[in-house]
């Protein structure tokens, strides 16, 4: 049975050479836009896999209800919230968590660390050059999360 | 002797004696240092020295004090009255005398055989003795008396308490004689006489009190007392009451012409003392009155009508029925001159005798007037030189004596004072004539002192308006301050628009009753005032037809005199200010109004060049400050089109990203399918200039981000760097079509990792790259050496190209900022002046720095940034 991949990621287009490696992988990605609807895949089913751009914005006012202007820095962090709501439980099943930041993104960095996510579950996403080694750096996180349980 | 008036022809006072001295300043001098100069050059008369010795102090005191006893008499108070101490001296004088006589006697008794000499001598000491102690025990009370007397009556007259001594002595004398004749048969009735001495001391204190009636009475009183004495004594002596008679009947006569001698001239001295005295007070008031009149500026009287006011009052108290002077009525005559050839007098101020020539107005005034420099007195009013007979109510003015008085001010005729209504004869009284003098200099003295308050006043009032803001509310001030200050009845100031123009308009009037705004005149009489720069007065047929007709129509009125001043504002002749004078008493201008208006007119010069200056300052400010204005709003503009740009570079760059960092893992992914060599070496160039491309967008956004205050992440890894700049060298190559290029790495030996972000040193080394990719000369070598500085991995990149000034060495890293070779020559245009800056804000990430240094065409830009700790080695 292959392995599933949630990713979050508003710019879709762009994320095409890596799903198609991940998928040539053996691996079953789901890429959805919203946090809400990653939350709500996250709820229905088991991914072995999670990435997240924590530099979503929300899309709908249903979406707004529950990721808040105020939690989500006027709507544009809804990764970071969706992280806060559900990252714990993720660590707990052994889910290998990717949270993709920009170099701008020091901040936000900073805040999850100290919540307690490991710094190498965190990678800049323009410095995902080559696919292969996003496949590698998966499976590392899987491993590494099974070490530390 | 008839009591007929005698008719006298005028006489001038002023041409004899002490009088002649016309001049204002000459009275003055006659009266401040003349009178001095007659009393200190007399000869005083032995008897004159005597007097004065007995009236300035005690000779008591004095003898006293010379013989070393402490004892004060106390008279200083007396010293106050000089003919009160006169008496003193003289009661002791009279003691410390009859003590000699009675010596005198003693010793001649002595050697005389005649009977009773003892008992002569004996009695007349005892009643000396008498009068000294009782002398001496009344002085306390004497002293009291006096003390008393000059509290309640300051002045230097004579004080009423000899009276008791006087009686005390007559007592005492009387006693005498008539002890010594009945008791004693001692014939002592030559003492009466002292008597008679008595009565005469009396008579002289009783003179120097004439309003006193009662004490003249008791000189007959006393007369008849000496005479009595007499009578008693000599009976014996003479049996014949005839004898008697005939005896007293020269004595009697003798006494009562000195009794009535001494009398009548102690009251005459003490009457002209009182005149005097009265005079010279009523000078000192005349002086008080008239000077220190205080001028405000902008008061609604002006300082001349605050003078004759002044002046009226004065006059009035001159006049008053119980002085001393006698003349019941006074009239002061201003003389005004119109012009050279026209002198006038002006009925001022008078007071007395009821409306004398009221309805009087100017009369010219003849040569002869103007010259008449002499105090004039008649038995006549209507005998005044000069001058019409005065017409009053009062008809008993014509047939009393007059006096006509010129007041001479800086040596010219400035007034003339007529006093009327002397009922007695003038006579030719040095006193008088001193205090007409006197009279005419104080008048004369305040009327230049109103004359310069009045000048001071109209010019303290202008000079206030300096401190207006506006010339409009100015210039309608300062006409009617020329309005209050002259004789003018109305008032325009008129300006030119420039110094060609020959039209003037008025800008500014008072007093007119047509409107004036935008009035013109052009080339006529008004409008020559200020193109010619020029004064002009006018009077009457002196005016031209048409300027007269329209100043009438402006004014309402008819115009019969006109005075146009210049002044100079902003350059000379620039306007006028016209005063126009209409019927009237005197319906000229007056060369004092001509003077003033002269000094008005340039303060108004001077006030209109200050506004034109103010407006033209406030319109440079007004300009000034719009034109800061605008450059604050370009300013902000530029500011906020440049922070938009930065910030929309930013985004660019940074939205950039996503597509680059998808295409160059396609192209990755890409490479790993395709094995054609031509499809390899395309993808590998696509990759290279993806590459390029993510270095540049990657380095701006950081740059930008940190320089709008983003925390930005920095990842610090060790980088080998000579391979990583090779490869970079070699990819830039391919991508900036520089085959022509020769690049040579150097590495120092045992030169170890540097501690650097991974997407910083792509990104500032793409930047050094590019640059000597631009500049650098065509198959020209680029070297790039790896060395140590201060501790520090120093990178240097060697290239010889277009030449870097010195003094940009630092200009280069500022942003937007370019060499002169790229700004000037126009050469390598490509590119906006951010590669270097970036460079330079992405090594301060990592605590590294970059420089250059220039030598002619070689530029060397030297990278410093920290070693990696972990020791790794290239």
């Amino acid at each position: 049975m292959s392995e599933k991949v949630l990713w979050l990621d508003n710019d879709t287009a762009y994320l095409m050479p890596f799903v198609e490696e991940l998928e040539e992988q053996g691996f079953f990605v789901t890429v959805v836009e919203t946090a809400a609807e990653a939350e709500e895949h996250l709820t229905a089913e088991r991914y072995d896999y999670v990435i997240v751009d924590v530099m979503v914005p929300t899309k709908t006012a249903a979406e707004e209800a529950v990721y808040t202007r105020e939690q989500t820095n006027r709507g544009y962090r809804t990764g970071v919230v969706l992280w806060r709501r559900l990252g714990k439980k993720l660590l707990e099943q052994n889910v290998g968590v990717l949270i993709l930041t920009q170099r701008l993104d020091q901040s936000i960095r900073d805040e999850l660390t100290k919540e307690g996510l490991p710094s190498q579950n965190f990678a800049r996403k323009f410095q995902l050059s080559d696919p292969t080694a996003l496949v590698d750096r998966l499976k590392s996180l899987r491993k590494s999360s099974a070490r530390t349980s | 002797m008839s009591k007929k008036r005698r008719r006298r022809a005028p006489r001038d006072i002023g041409n004899r004696g002490v009088g002649a001295a016309p001049p204002a300043g000459a009275n003055r001098d006659l009266r401040d240092s003349g009178a001095h100069r007659t009393i200190g050059a007399q000869q005083l008369s032995p008897l004159y020295r005597y007097a004065i010795i007995l009236s300035r102090g005690s000779l008591f005191g004095q003898v006293l004090r010379r013989a070393g006893l402490a004892y004060d008499d106390e008279t200083a108070a007396l010293a106050a009255s000089p003919l009160g101490m006169f008496f003193y001296n003289q009661r002791f004088l009279f003691f410390a005398l009859g003590f000699l006589y009675i010596v005198a006697l003693r010793v001649a008794a002595a050697f005389t055989g005649a009977p009773k000499t003892r008992t002569t001598v004996g009695l007349i000491f005892v009643f000396w003795l008498t009068a000294v102690v009782i002398t001496l025990l009344a002085h306390k009370r004497f002293i009291r008396k006096v003390a008393s007397h000059m509290e309640q009556t300051p002045s230097s007259d004579f004080p009423p308490v000899f009276y008791s001594y006087v009686v005390f002595d007559s007592v005492l004398v009387l006693g005498l004689v008539l002890l010594a004749s009945w008791q004693f048969h001692v014939d002592l009735h030559y003492f009466a006489f002292l008597l008679l001495a008595n009565t005469i001391v009396y008579c002289a204190c009783a003179g120097a009190h004439v309003s006193s009636r009662r004490t003249f009475a008791a000189i007959p009183v006393l007369l008849l007392i000496f005479i009595a004495a007499l009578l008693i004594v000599t009976k014996g002596m003479r049996n014949d009451l005839f004898v008697a008679f005939r005896d007293i009947g020269p004595v009697l006569g003798m006494a009562v012409v000195a009794v009535m001698a001494v009398a009548i001239v102690s009251a005459v001295r003490q009457r002209e003392q009182k005149l005097m005295h009265s005079q010279v007070e009523m000078l000192g008031r005349l002086e008080v009155d008239l000077g220190n009149i205080p001028v405000k500026p902008e008061a609604k009287v002006t300082a001349k009508e605050q003078f004759e006011r002044r002046l009226r009052v004065a006059l009035k108290r001159l006049t008053t029925i119980d002085n001393p002077f006698g003349y019941r009525g006074v009239r002061i005559w201003f003389v005004d001159e119109r012009d050279e050839n026209a002198a006038y007098l002006l009925p001022g101020p008078f007071h007395g005798v009821k409306s004398i020539n009221v309805d009087v107005s100017a009369l010219q005034a003849s040569p002869e007037l103007l010259q008449s420099k002499g105090i004039r007195v008649v038995q006549n009013s209507r005998e005044l030189p000069f001058l019409p007979a005065p017409i009053s109510e009062d008809s008993q003015i014509a047939h009393e004596s007059a006096a006509y008085v010129p007041v001479l001010a800086n040596g010219r005729l400035a007034a003339v004072l007529t006093f009327y209504g002397l009922p007695e004869d003038p006579g030719t009284s040095h006193h008088q004539e001193t205090f007409l003098h006197s009279v005419s200099a104080i008048i004369a003295d305040a009327l230049v002192q109103a004359d310069v308050r009045h000048s001071s006043q109209a010019t303290e009032t202008i000079d206030a308006l300096f401190h207006f803001e506006s010339l409009s509310d100015v210039l309608p001030r300062a006409a009617e301050v020329f309005m209050k200050s002259t004789r003018a009845e109305a008032c325009l100031i008129a300006t030119r628009a420039a110094n060609e123009d020959t039209k003037v308009r008025i800008v500014a009037a008072s007093g007119f009753r047509r409107k004036t705004r935008d009035f013109e005149f052009s080339g006529d009489a008004v409008a020559r005032v200020a193109t010619e720069n020029k004064l002009w007065v006018a009077f009457d047929d002196e005016i031209d037809a048409d300027v007269r007709l329209r100043l009438e129509s402006l004014h309402g009125r008819p115009v019969f005199s006109c005075l146009g001043v210049p002044f100079s504002a902003s350059g000379p002749g620039s306007g006028l200010v016209l005063l126009v004078n209409s019927e009237g008493r005197a319906p000229w201008f007056s060369q004092n109004d001509v003077n003033l208006s002269r000094r008005l007119a340039h303060l108004v010069g001077r006030l209109i060049e200050r506004f034109d200056r103010m407006e033209s300052t406030e319109a440079s400010l007004k300009l000034a400050q719009h034109r800061e204005k605008d450059a604050n709003e370009a300013r902000l503009h530029a500011v906020s089109l440049a922070t938009q740009i930065q910030n929309n570079l930013m985004v660019m760059t940074h939205q950039l990203q996503a597509p680059l960092s998808s295409m160059r893992a396609s192209v990755i992914r890409l490479r790993g399918k395709i094995q054609h060599p031509d499809s390899l070496r395309y993808l590998e160039h696509i990759q290279g200039l993806v590459e390029d491309s993510f270095a540049l967008c990657w380095g701006t956004v950081a740059t930008f981000a940190k320089d709008a205050g983003t925390d930005t992440s920095i990842d610090l890894q060790d980088v080998d760097a000579m391979p990583e700049l090779e490869s970079l060298a070699a990819r830039m190559q391919k991508t900036n079509a520089r085959d022509d290029l020769k690049f040579e790495f150097y590495a120092e030996p045992d030169f170890p990792n540097i501690r650097i972000d991974r997407f910083v040193f792509t990104s500032v080394f793409y930047s050094l790259l590019h640059n000597a990719m631009k500049y650098a000369d065509k198959n020209s070598r680029v070297e790039m050496v790896c060395g140590f500085e201060a501790g520090k991995a120093a990178l240097k990149l060697k290239s010889l190209g277009e030449p870097i000034d010195p003094d940009e060495r630092e200009d280069i890293f500022q942003m937007y900022k370019r060499g002169r070779v790229v700004t000037e020559t126009g050469r390598h245009h490509a590119g906006v002046g951010l590669g270097l800056w970036v460079a330079r804000q992405l090594l301060k990430e990592v605590e590294g720095t970059i420089d250059v240094e220039v030598s002619n065409r070689l530029s060397i830009f030297i990278v410093r940034c920290p070693i990696a700790t972990s020791g790794g080695q290239a």
